[in-house]
């Protein structure tokens, strides 16, 4: 019963957060904003419309809507993250939250859980936007807004959305310990938006870093998941050799759980001094 | 813990690396009063409350409130509390109503609209309460973070600097609203540096410095200890002279008019008579009453001085 008070109060804030609503608009006018640039671009020759052939019929345009996405998810996820729980310190309502409810794990948890669903939503409402605008972009063009149907399409996109979960569940934690040590949303956003551009250019410039920071097998999941074979080549460039999908996931699973763990234990032990 | 007292401190400390915030403070809140913290700033105050409440960690010691110990019982001891600290903080984007909702929620109460309703009726907040808190007031905050407060119908209330930053009538308000809390037989736990404040609706007050306590009692005893008394006569002279020749009274001549005395309040009736004896009328005499001013700033120094204005006369001369 706690817990789903708790649960309630944190939806209650989450659905009327202005900043997730802004969110949200961004996400949906980035995917929105690609696919009609795609549609105006197949008027003007017969390789753009064939690009356009390929890119805005249904379930094709998930593909594109996918690819925005998973650009942009671990973002997303270190946003939400860091402005859910630095909001609290930045509006100074821990003061007014803890002394309710001492249990300060079961406080980071449902925001977690809130936040989940809310990036669900989030990425519910832009898939829904990225196939209705290539449809009606596919309209437009007159090349018909269904695309031939593939099982193995679904599948693949199937397995990057699994990835990018993977991916922003990694960075989201990075943004919750980020936030707790800094106090602070921008102090966790910041961390948590330089850590991913860092550790992708590390990545490209050393076999260690490959190996060892989780940019990369983050990579190596969501290209094998999808069956993505010019990430899986990347992947197998950078790290100089294959790497098994379930050694990528142990270590990203090891930086997540090391993540949570200091975020946890921080937002526990630390004094909320004001 | 007896059970009169609704809090009570056992050498609570706390230390941040090298800087001592509070130094081992035992105080004792009886159940029901208006306990008055004082303290000047960066006293301890504050830490103190947030020991209580739970969102900072003792270093030393520990305290009971309502039998609940701070660190062993805090889930027993949330239904018992409740609290400001500083000016009350509120999710702005949302009105003063889902505020309260979410609050609440927070505390395991999913109280219904009826009685949030209730409670921003008792605070006065009818008629806003789904406006956004963005477009309150701070003296509409203060009320709505009263209103936060009574939720749990909580036993004992801290309320940390609740009159900083209203205006004076703001601060008449939240007086008479505290005053109001108290009356429903709740223990209220007011820090604050506003003498004047703590003196009108305390019954109980503590002082500390540096995290310590320097005095602690009713404040009814505490500014009742006045001995000095100032009398007015038809001749300051005369009464000056008969009065020296008693020891103890030490009398001294403050002015032209008046004449400032030690004394007993038994002596009061003797001097009354000598007086009279002496065909000297007495025009007025008064007892002068402790401030929690003086005594704060006896226990705690004065403050820092500060540079004075030049004085100028009316020609916009510097006066001699």
């Amino acid at each position: 019963m706690m817990v789903f008070n708790l649960l309630r109060a944190e939806w209650h804030k989450t659905l009327r957060n202005p900043a997730n609503w802004g969110l949200l608009g961004a996400t949906v006018c980035i995917l929105g904003g690609g696919l009609a640039l795609v549609t105006l671009a197949g008027f003007k020759g017969p390789e753009q419309l064939a690009r356009a052939q390929d890119v805005l019929p249904f379930p094709n345009n998930l593909r594109m809507t996918l690819q925005v996405l998973s650009a942009i998810s671990g973002m997303l996820a270190v946003i939400f993250v860091a402005n859910s729980v630095g909001g609290e310190y930045a509006r100074d309502t821990w003061k007014m939250i803890i002394p309710r409810n001492h249990r300060r794990p079961a406080l980071i948890g449902v925001k977690l859980l809130s936040g989940l669903a809310g990036i669900f939503i989030l990425l519910a409402a832009s898939v829904l936007v990225g196939g209705l605008v290539g449809m009606l972009g596919a309209a437009v063009l007159k090349i018909g807004p269904l695309g031939a149907f593939k099982p193995e399409i679904l599948k693949a996109q199937a397995g990057a959305l699994s990835g990018m979960g993977v991916e922003m569940l990694c960075y989201g934690m990075l943004a919750l310990m980020a936030t707790v040590a800094a106090r602070s949303t921008i102090g966790g956003a910041m961390v948590g938006v330089l850590a991913i551009p860092i550790s992708t250019v590390a990545v490209f410039s050393s076999q260690l870093a490959a190996n060892v920071l989780p940019a990369l097998h983050l990579n190596n999941i969501i290209g094998h998941w999808s069956g993505n074979n010019r990430t899986l080549a990347m992947c197998q460039a950078a790290f100089g050799g294959e790497v098994p999908p379930t050694t990528s996931l142990a270590i990203i699973a090891a930086y997540t759980i090391v993540f949570a763990v200091c975020g946890f234990v921080l937002f526990q032990r630390r004094d909320l001094a004001g | 813990m007896s059970p009169e007292l609704a809090l009570k401190t056992y050498d609570l400390s706390k230390q941040y690396k090298d800087v001592t915030a509070v130094q081992r403070l035992n105080l004792e809140v009886p159940k029901g009063s208006v306990f008055g913290f004082l303290g000047p700033n960066g006293a301890g105050k504050t830490t103190t409350i947030r020991m209580f409440l739970g969102l900072v960690k003792p270093t030393g010691g520990t305290a009971e409130i309502v039998g609940c110990d701070i660190i062993r019982d805090r889930h027993r001891l949330a239904q018992k509390i409740s609290a400001i600290v500083e000016t009350p903080a509120f999710y702005d984007y949302l009105t003063g109503l889902q505020n309260l909702e979410v609050f609440a929620r927070f505390s395991n109460l999913p109280l219904g609209k009826k009685q949030l309703g209730e409670l921003i009726e008792q605070v006065g907040l009818t008629g806003r309460e789904k406006h956004k808190v963005k477009t309150y007031s701070l003296g509409m905050k203060q009320r709505l973070g009263i209103a936060a407060t009574l939720l749990n119908n909580p036993e004992v209330i801290f309320l940390d600097e609740p009159t900083n930053g209203l205006d004076p009538a703001g601060t008449v308000e939240m007086r008479s609203t505290i005053a109001g809390i108290a009356q429903a037989g709740r223990t209220v736990f007011l820090s604050s540096h506003l003498l004047n404040e703590v003196e009108q609706i305390c019954t109980e007050v503590a002082i500390v410095q540096k995290g310590e306590v320097k005095l602690h009692g009713k404040v009814q005893h505490l500014l009742a200890g006045g001995s000095t008394f100032r009398l007015k006569t038809s001749s300051p002279e005369r009464t000056l002279g008969i009065l020296s020749s008693h020891p103890g009274l030490s009398p001294v001549r403050e002015d032209a008019v008046w004449i400032r005395i030690q004394a007993e309040e038994t002596q009061i009736p003797w001097l009354i008579r000598t007086l009279q004896k002496a065909e000297i009328d007495l025009f007025q005499i008064h007892q002068e009453r402790n401030s929690l001013e003086s005594l704060f700033l006896e226990l705690t120094g004065p403050a820092p001085a500060v540079p004075q204005a030049t004085a100028l006369n009316h020609k916009g001369e510097q006066a001699a």
